[in-house]
């Protein structure tokens, strides 16, 4: 009888720690959800972003291009006849 | 995806010195919705896991780069293979499975996928093909956020994941290194350090930061779950044991980029103690210190050709001392060294060559190894793979969220678990289990 007792006792101790453990990882990422402005676009680094074309591929004829100089997922001011490594034509 | 042995060393595995590697295999269409690029955007070759700057850059960002407004965080992906060895194995590696040209559904993926604000999630819940079991697979949700720190952009986050090297944004670490999927039916080398063999039996609380789009910095630590979570998980708790107390994880690596060229270097250490097998009655552990070293390069034509190596050496110190007070370790301290490198070639985003060398070893234990004729734990050889990726630039008749990766891989062992011939003692020797693999891989 002791030992059934001892097994649902640490049966509830495992779930406890389960809880607390995605408690606490929840609680951590709400932390750092709470501050500063909304994160997203990545830097033209990232992208090997140029100033000038690749070809006949330039910025402003990109799915991502954003008028009058700017890109919806690079951050910066980006120009119009620049390139980088993931345009995609816009159709 | 958990990769499982086919031929178990019970006692030995039950040691933790022999933990299984586990294969990556994500491609992750809604992103690509998301963030209105097409895979090749994100992903050498135009499919998964291989990332390229910009993809590394979206996930340390937590996933919540985004070019509209809402999408729809769900993607789904299958994996089937047809696997032939040199010589039969001896046994069929699965129930409903023969001894050799054995065709698998190896796994069928849903992921929630997504982010927003500065939330963003990686989930994926498996169904295995060849077990035919569900189980939970990769997790990874993160909380980040763009900073300046001393006058340059810094980007900070958290992580809460299930496997340490997850959230790693390069493809030299054990989570996201090549092969990027295998089958589980095929033959493979029992010993992996301890790092690898972790994935989806803890959980693990990170934080980092990517200074100037070169130094990242990642500390983390990671706890077992309850035996009753992991089983209700899917997963084996005993293999290869629980983590006594937190176990440690450190990152460092500095990466730089000039035109398309991408260099990276880092190091990466965890310390963990475990009681092997989920068996405390020894009142000891087994205690495992992982250090390793990595380094990539990668190079992009603007034609969309890539050139990408990938490598690293792990340094696994055991002090086994649960192992062998339980009767599964003859030494309390061994050892166990790998290193793999491998090197790709994509040509047009479309069609890739990729070539890996690998090799494991260490001392001998005579309880630890008992199925390895030399008593030792080595393994090496090399793996070839050639693959297609027609719609890797969102062009799929099917939808731009429709991919698919068909692929070929041909494993050469030059020694396994411990020798080149006859290494079980049997007879078998390491070329008898060179594998051809023909693969499909498709994500929704």
């Amino acid at each position: 009888m002791t030992a059934v007792v001892e097994r649902r006792a640490a049966s509830r101790r495992q779930f406890l720690a389960d809880i607390a453990l995605f408690a606490g990882g929840g609680t951590l990422l709400a932390a750092a959800t709470a501050a500063g402005p909304a994160a997203a676009k990545v830097g033209p680094g990232d992208v090997g972003y140029q100033p000038t074309p690749n070809g006949k591929q330039r910025c402003d004829g990109c799915t991502q291009w954003q008028s009058p100089n700017a890109c919806k997922v690079v951050s910066g001011k980006i120009s119009p006849s620049g390139w980088c490594s993931i345009y995609a034509q816009k159709h | 995806m958990i990769r499982r042995r086919s031929h178990w060393l019970g006692a030995a595995a039950a040691a933790g010195g022999l933990c299984l590697p586990f294969a990556a295999a994500h491609a992750v269409p809604s992103y690509a919705t998301q963030t209105g690029s097409p895979c090749q955007a994100c992903h050498v070759g135009g499919f998964g896991p291989q990332l390229t700057p910009y993809g590394r850059a979206f996930k340390l960002h937590g996933y919540t780069t985004r070019s509209g407004g809402f999408t729809v965080p769900i993607s789904a992906m299958a994996v089937a293979s047809y696997i032939r060895t040199q010589k039969d194995q001896e046994s069929p590696p699965a129930p409903h499975y023969g001894v050799n040209d054995n065709v698998t559904i190896d796994q069928v993926s849903l992921f929630v996928a997504g982010g927003v604000g500065h939330v963003g999630a990686f989930i994926q819940a498996t169904y295995d093909g060849v077990a035919r079991a569900f189980h939970w697979d990769n997790l990874d949700i993160r909380a980040t956020t763009d900073i300046k720190l001393a006058g340059k952009p810094t980007v900070i986050g958290v992580s809460l994941n299930n496997a340490p090297t997850l959230t790693d944004p390069f493809n030299t670490l054990v989570a996201w290194g090549y092969p990027y999927t295998t089958s589980s039916v095929a033959p493979s080398p029992a010993a992996a350090p301890l790092i690898g063999g972790l994935a989806q039996t803890s959980l693990g609380a990170n934080a980092y930061a990517w200074f100037n789009s070169q130094l990242y910095l990642e500390a983390g630590g990671y706890v077992s779950p309850s035996a009753n979570f992991l089983t209700r998980a899917g997963v084996d708790p005993t293999d290869p044991g629980n983590i006594n107390g937190v176990a440690p994880y450190l990152r460092i690596a500095y990466d730089k980029s000039w035109g398309q060229r991408n260099l990276e270097v880092g190091a990466f250490a965890m310390k963990a103690d475990i009681y092997p097998g989920h068996d405390e009655s020894a009142y000891t552990t087994d205690k495992y210190t992982d250090v390793g070293l990595d380094a990539s390069f990668q190079k992009f034509a603007h034609n969309g050709d890539a050139f990408t190596v990938n490598g690293r050496y792990t340094y696994e110190d055991q002090r086994l001392d649960a192992s062998q007070a339980l009767g599964l370790a003859t030494s309390n301290r061994l050892h166990l060294q790998d290193l793999r490198v491998d090197a790709s070639y994509y040509w047009r985003n479309e069609i890739g060559f990729t070539v890996q060398a690998f090799d494991t070893w260490g001392p001998p234990d005579q309880l630890i190894y008992a199925a390895n004729s030399t008593f030792k734990p080595a393994s090496s050889g090399v793996m070839l793979q050639v693959d297609g990726t027609p719609f890797g630039a969102g062009n799929s008749p099917l939808g731009k969220r429709f991919n698919v990766r068909m692929g070929l891989q041909y494993t050469d062992y030059f020694t396994f678990d411990g020798a080149g011939s006859n290494y079980d003692g049997f007879g078998r020797n390491a070329h008898d289990n060179n594998t051809l693999r023909l693969f499909t891989w498709v994500a929704y």
